[in-house]
């Protein structure tokens, strides 16, 4: 079973903190798991800027994609967000068919995404 | 003369024959003394070896039955630390457990609290690197002064004031699951007991191997039966057969995987001359997939009936359901309703997968893409603004396919997805088929691409061909 890779990076925009947590691979329902891990351990620590970087996701099933719809709604209300960058067409495809792309924001670039939390 | 000299001379002899015995008499009796004091010593020796087998025996038997009656791995781990505990003069000790590539101290008796902390040992690591290269019970006399472990700080942290250790390693299935430290301050203690420590240790080894072997049982066993309970849930759920419909064939299967994935289809009747259509994913699988899809069911079965239009059905449905769905749980489905009297069709899809409508007459297909999110990513407001609904009108020989995932994402061998290209190819080119052999062909072309691949989801389709 291919696995999946995840770390994450620190922003300092000056007025806020943004983690930026890379994933490559397969999310799949062995991996995401270690996804949920790491974005939890963010949020309960007060980490509410999160922009996960997709590039070089191979798959996302439905769990994994359940799991930012939670990270979502958890730190909305905190003033934060969960944004995605680079995303594969395939994913892409994905995320319009089921509609995520109307409740999550979609950026082509990481400095795109940051800029936006600004 | 000679007469008064006969008797000396007999005398002397006599006496000197008498001091001869006297000597070997002497001797006989003290090397019988010492072959006493030998066998005495030996007969010392065998009692000690007797009691040492007694106890031995005795701790093994109370080991065997205490640590077979453990049900957790943790409180047998625990017993195996006391049972050695028990036997070490100075109480003190600890047990490592292999984490990934780890040996981490999960229990200790006498070890520093700030130690325990630190007591985290790569591989190669110290006292664990030593044992862990010898494959044996390992006695070092002087920890302080062996070149290799003087080096780590954690061992002497956790060695504290004593100098001397022993290290058991606990190995099950030829490999170290565990180690045993036992600390004091003289090695000949050890050194004594080793057949005994080394005794407790296989003890602990088979208890460890036993205790794994039953929690893969006991989980197989659980695992086992949710599978069959997601199967009995999914099965309840699922139309018993096929609607016998004026002017239209109708068919619909489910294919499910091993690990039965959240998918559903139904037929549900709207008025006397509408059926709706429905088929649906929600995310995740087994039992709590299931149990939304009953919820979905449920829901739905009681908000279509009357309504004739599919948007406002899976508003409805998304607002009733969002407010009890766990966050992260979403569910996919696309909705129609077919008038079997005027032959429309209207539908909206709430995040599924398109449908694909096959026009025979054009001899075209067209993907039933219109706007919508799953349900349950939110609370009503920006799903029913976003949600879009339209109406087709069918002629004699029009094809709808409503799939799930499982049809285009099944994968073959080679990791390839059979995709939604070849299911559209397979409905044009079996333009002419009636509903059930196509879903047949549908069916037999996923199973044969995906060949000896695994399946990892449901397979689900609904086929209607207007006759």
């Amino acid at each position: 079973m291919i696995g999946c890779e995840i770390s994450t990076r620190t922003f300092d925009l000056g007025t806020r903190i943004v983690q930026v947590v890379d994933v490559s691979g397969f999310l799949d329902a062995h991996t995401s798991s270690q996804l949920e891990n790491t974005l939890n351990s963010l949020v309960e620590a007060g980490d509410y800027n999160l922009i996960l970087d997709l590039k070089g996701l191979d798959y996302i099933n439905s769990a994994s994609l359940g799991l930012l719809m939670g990270i979502a709604k958890r730190v909305r209300p905190q003033g934060g967000d969960i944004r995605l960058v680079n995303l594969s067409e395939k994913i892409n495809k994905i995320i319009s068919v089921l509609g995520f792309s109307k409740v999550l924001k979609l950026f082509d670039q990481t400095k795109e995404a940051l800029t936006s939390f600004k | 003369m000679d007469l008064v000299r006969e008797p000396l001379v007999l005398g002397g002899v006599f006496l000197l024959l008498l001091i001869f015995l006297t000597v070997i008499f002497t001797a006989r009796v003290v090397r019988g003394r010492k072959e006493i004091n030998r066998l005495n010593d030996n007969a010392e020796a065998l009692r000690g070896s007797l009691s040492l087998a007694e106890a031995e025996l005795n701790l093994l038997n109370e080991a065997v039955r205490d640590l077979s009656c453990v049900v957790t791995k943790k409180d047998l781990l625990v017993l195996i630390l006391k049972k050695f505990i028990k036997q070490t003069p100075s109480r003190k000790g600890c047990l490592l457990v292999k984490e990934g590539d780890n040996f981490i101290c999960k229990l200790a008796s006498g070890i520093d609290k700030k130690a325990l902390r630190e007591a985290r040992f790569k591989s190669g690591e110290g006292l664990v690197g030593e044992v862990l290269r010898n494959l044996a019970p390992t006695i070092i006399k002087d920890i302080r002064v062996h070149e290799r472990i003087k080096t780590s700080p954690k061992d002497s942290l956790l060695a504290g004031e004593t100098k001397t250790v022993l290290s058991l390693p606990l190995l099950v299935g030829g490999k170290v699951e565990g180690i045993v430290n036992l600390y004091g301050e003289e090695a000949s203690h050890f050194e004594t007991n080793l057949r005994l420590y080394s005794t407790l240790a296989s003890q602990a080894q088979i208890s460890i191997q036993n205790a794994n072997f039953y929690l893969q049982m006991a989980e197989k066993q659980r695992m086992q039966r949710e599978l069959e309970i997601a199967r009995d849930i999914q099965r309840l759920l699922l139309p018993d057969g096929s609607p016998q419909l004026p002017g239209f064939d109708i068919v619909g299967s489910n294919i499910s995987a091993e690990e039965v994935g959240g998918d559903y289809y139904d037929y549900i009747p709207v008025s006397a001359q509408e059926l709706g259509l429905v088929i649906g994913d929600v995310s995740g699988k087994g039992v709590p997939a299931g149990l939304v899809m009953t919820m979905v069911r449920t829901i739905l079965r009681s908000e279509a009936p009357g309504e004739r239009s599919p948007k406002e059905v899976l508003a409805r449905v998304n607002r009733l359901l969002y407010p009890d769905l766990k966050p992260g749980t979403f569910i996919t489905l696309f909705y129609a309703i077919l008038n079997t009297e005027n032959r429309s069709l209207a539908w909206a899809r709430a995040g599924h997968d398109p449908a694909i409508l096959y026009h025979q007459a054009k001899g075209e297909h067209e993907l039933l893409r219109d706007e919508g999110m799953a349900l349950g990513m939110d609370s009503g407001e920006m799903f029913s603004q976003i949600i879009e609904e339209s109406t087709v009108q069918l002629n004699s020989g029009d094809a709808l396919i409503l799939y799930t995932d499982g049809v285009t994402e099944a994968m073959n061998p080679k990791e390839e997805e059979f995709g939604l290209e070849r299911l559209v190819e397979t409905v044009v080119e079996n333009g002419e088929v009636a509903a059930e052999p196509l879903m047949k062909r549908i069916t037999e072309k996923v199973t044969k691409f995906a060949g000896s691949a695994k399946q990892h989801d449901d397979i689900t389709l609904i086929v209607l061909r207007a006759k």
